[in-house]
């Protein structure tokens, strides 16, 4: 932050872009402000008498305009005075809303837990090995040695904060056979201080013997206020991963 | 139900667009110009944004300290950076003026429907363009938009895997990500341009640009705003702790708390719901669709004054079918009339001169014809002037159906007329109240100052009486009985009139009638 920049990263910029703005600011009317070269200033003393002098032609042949009609800008000192504070006022509309009143997102200074997690169930109907009478009626290009269901189970989460549950949800597993990931994002605030963690995923349904989890994870944590607490799963590396 | 909010919606509009004409005169009023300044300002956002990009470091661990050091150089990268911020603010401020301003007009419906409904992506793709701007400075701001954003997005569960999976720890996001933000970020303004121009494509002579004296005073303020309040940011993000207290950018992120509050599902329904729901505005009732006029050939000489005054390109001229010595017929587009007028006003033919056997022009309505509003012209001059006496000369006043409210005038010496549009007025038939045995004066109000519901009816008005634009009012015409007053406010109205008939009875031009 404190290095000073380049010195060819603000000339180039004004180089390029400095000419283009002047061009811009000198056509939107600055050039007015500016003392005329005597020889323009001529021309164009000539074109506004020229000017003049078809308006009051033009004014003889098909006389005058009506009296009343659409105001023009007001150019009075009074006028600009008075846009002048108008502007002031927009400015300071854009100005403030730009970044007030200020929004208190975190007012409790709670920890977040984040849980992001992709992950396939298993399939509804196990694999199962082509005999070879199997593989011999199929085409040759055909013949994968395994049959495999399409579909899986959805995967079931149970997240557990000092033995209460704070999330379970079975996500369907994605696609339309149904044979992606299940996916989770999971955000829930946790006050700050000493917990205790236990996260748990099922990936097929659950058996009759109650030891339904296919993924656990117990664990003590310290956060601190405002601290956001990221778990991902990642079943090769042994399940929910805490970073 | 939308009626009900148009009008008090109107009614405060019109007040602060009155208050605003006092300092800076119709012309450069910006709340008569709010869309032409929106474009200006994305002008200005986009040449800051071409600066502020050469500056820019597009990697994750650069960006917030090329931003810094950007920010830091108050006198060139400090004024660039809060000049494109406060132009892409202004220019939703604008936007919203635009829009409401459109809506209480009643400029949705029937043929403008192409401009509203094709003004909903813009919305959406200025809020794109501004959100994505905010994550690349990689700030808690930008983490916070970001990753609500991205939340937002995964609700709709489009993407296979969710987004804000990118923001989820310090390790996640990486350049290449970042690099995609960036793109978003130069891609969305370059489609917002692109819908803009879709949003204008069907408007006639559409103005894209304020008024210089309006352009050089935005930008001054913009300028004056980036010196005294420079745009900056929050402290770096960090992905491992939770932003507190942020300064939100309300034109672009006031959704945001709500996103918080009621969750993606809701946002969602509001964001969607609202956006079709505007989309089907034009088409709910009550449906407002005037008849087109037609072109009769036998008086059309293909002379294009319909063709050039059309404020929506519903006429255009074509090879000529009925054999007639004329290389030219106009022909009329019903899908882009308005039904206004300002074509029956452009004929040369519409001239209650030369009538017999009812007056007869090349391009008129079925009802009202131009005749039967001559014939209400003749009862409204009858009427006027059987009212009149030495003080109070008769006087007719020719309105539109968008000005100000003509019916509490009609009484004594004044009586009134009113058309669609000022603009379908012809000339000639000014000729015609003042000459031998017509009216005292004349006086022509409309839509305010030149902001005419048609468009360019009050402009064309004026350009046909100063002589300016065919057809023009013919010199012996007196200009001193006649007058205009471009009000929609009834009292304003009311003093302008009582100032022209003192006038015309100082002039001592009238006659006294019999009936005194």
């Amino acid at each position: 932050m404190n290095e000073s920049p380049n010195i060819y990263y603000i000339i180039g910029p004004l180089l390029i872009f400095g000419p283009l703005f002047l061009w811009i600011l000198y056509n939107l009317g600055v050039r007015e402000l500016f003392r005329i070269p005597g020889d323009i200033r001529r021309q164009r003393q000539r074109e506004a008498e020229d000017a003049n002098r078809f308006r009051e032609e033009h004014a003889r042949k098909r006389g005058t305009g009506l009296s009343g009609g659409v105001k023009d800008a007001n150019i009075t000192p009074l006028g600009l005075f008075a846009q002048a504070v108008t502007y002031i006022w927009f400015a300071a509309v854009i100005g403030f809303f730009a970044a007030q009143p200020p929004y208190t997102y975190n007012p409790s200074g709670d920890a977040l837990l984040k849980l992001s997690l992709s992950h396939p169930g298993k399939r509804k109907v196990e694999c199962r090995r082509r005999s070879a009478q199997e593989l011999a009626k199929l085409a040759a290009n055909m013949r994968a040695p395994n049959v495999c269901s399409r579909e899986r189970w959805p995967v079931y989460v149970e997240i557990e904060i000092d033995g209460d549950i704070v999330f379970r949800k079975s996500a369907r597993p994605n696609g339309l056979s149904k044979d992606g990931p299940s996916i989770f994002y999971i955000v829930r605030t946790i006050k700050a201080g000493e917990h205790v963690l236990a996260m748990r995923l099922r990936e097929r349904t659950r058996d009759k013997e109650g030891n339904d989890f296919d993924f656990e994870k117990n664990l003590p944590v310290t956060l601190k206020s405002g601290q956001v607490l990221a778990v991902e799963f990642h079943a090769a590396k042994g399940g929910f991963v805490v970073q | 139900m939308l009626t009900l909010l148009q009008y008090p919606l109107r009614r405060t509009l019109d007040w602060f667009e009155r208050l605003f004409d006092r300092p800076f005169g119709a012309k450069w009023n910006p709340l008569r110009q709010p869309g032409t300044l929106a474009f200006f300002f994305f002008w200005v956002s986009a040449v800051t944004g071409i600066y502020v990009f050469i500056l820019f470091d597009t990697s994750i661990g650069g960006a917030f300290l090329s931003v810094e050091s950007m920010t830091e150089q108050w006198y060139l990268g400090g004024v660039m950076r809060s000049l494109h911020r406060y132009a892409s603010d202004a220019m939703v401020l604008t936007a919203i003026v635009h829009l409401a301003r459109e809506f209480s007009l009643d400029r949705y419906r029937g043929v403008r429907w192409f401009s509203w409904f094709t003004g909903i992506p813009v919305i959406w793709l200025l809020f794109l363009s501004g959100i994505s701007g905010y994550w690349l400075v990689w700030d808690q701001l930008a983490q916070y938009v970001a990753i609500g954003s991205m939340e937002w997005i995964d609700w709709l569960g489009i993407f296979g895997e969710p987004v804000a999976n990118n923001f989820l720890s310090r390790d996640s996001l990486d350049d290449r990500f970042f690099s995609l933000l960036v793109f978003i970020h130069i891609f969305g303004p370059l489609f917002l341009l692109f819908m803009m121009w879709i949003h204008i494509l069907r408007i006639n002579r559409s103005r894209t640009n304020p008024p210089r004296g309006l352009a050089i005073g935005s930008f001054v303020m913009l300028l004056a705003l980036s010196f005294a309040h420079p745009a900056v940011s929050h402290g770096p993000a960090d992905l491992g702790m939770v932003p507190a207290v942020l300064n939100l950018d309300w034109f672009f992120m006031a959704l945001y708390p709500a996103f918080d509050a009621w969750g993606p599902g809701a946002l969602w329904a509001i964001a969607f719901g609202g956006s079709l729901f505007m989309c089907i505005m034009p088409w709910l009732p009550p449906l407002k669709r005037a008849p087109a006029p037609e072109v009769l050939l036998e008086q059309c000489n293909g002379c294009t004054r319909c063709f050039e005054d059309c404020p929506y390109g519903a006429v255009s001229m074509q090879p000529r079918t009925d054999g007639r010595p004329f290389a030219k017929e106009a022909t009329v587009n019903a899908d882009l009339c308005t039904a206004c007028g300002i074509c029956v006003g452009a004929c040369p033919m519409s001239t209650p001169f030369r009538h017999s056997g009812g007056l007869k022009t090349g391009i008129d309505f079925q009802d009202p014809s131009l005749d039967s509003v001559q014939t209400n012209m003749a009862d409204a001059m009858q009427k006027a002037r059987e009212g009149r006496n030495r003080e109070q000369p008769a006087v007719l006043v020719i309105g539109c159906d968008h000005g100000a409210d003509l019916s509490a005038i009609g009484a004594g010496n004044v009586a009134s007329l009113k058309l669609s549009c000022i603009g379908m007025l012809p000339p000639s038939f000014l000729d015609y109240a003042l000459a031998g045995d017509g009216v005292d004066g004349v006086l022509l109000t409309g839509c305010g100052d030149g902001d005419c519901f048609h468009r360019f009816g009050v402009q064309w008005t004026e350009d046909r009486m100063a002589g300016l634009r065919d057809p023009y009012l013919r010199k012996r015409v007196p200009r001193e009985r006649l007058h205009a007053c471009w009000s929609t406010e009834p009292d304003a109205l009311a003093a302008e009139l009582k100032t022209f008939s003192d006038r015309l009875a100082a002039q001592g031009e009238h006659e006294e009638t019999g009936d005194e």
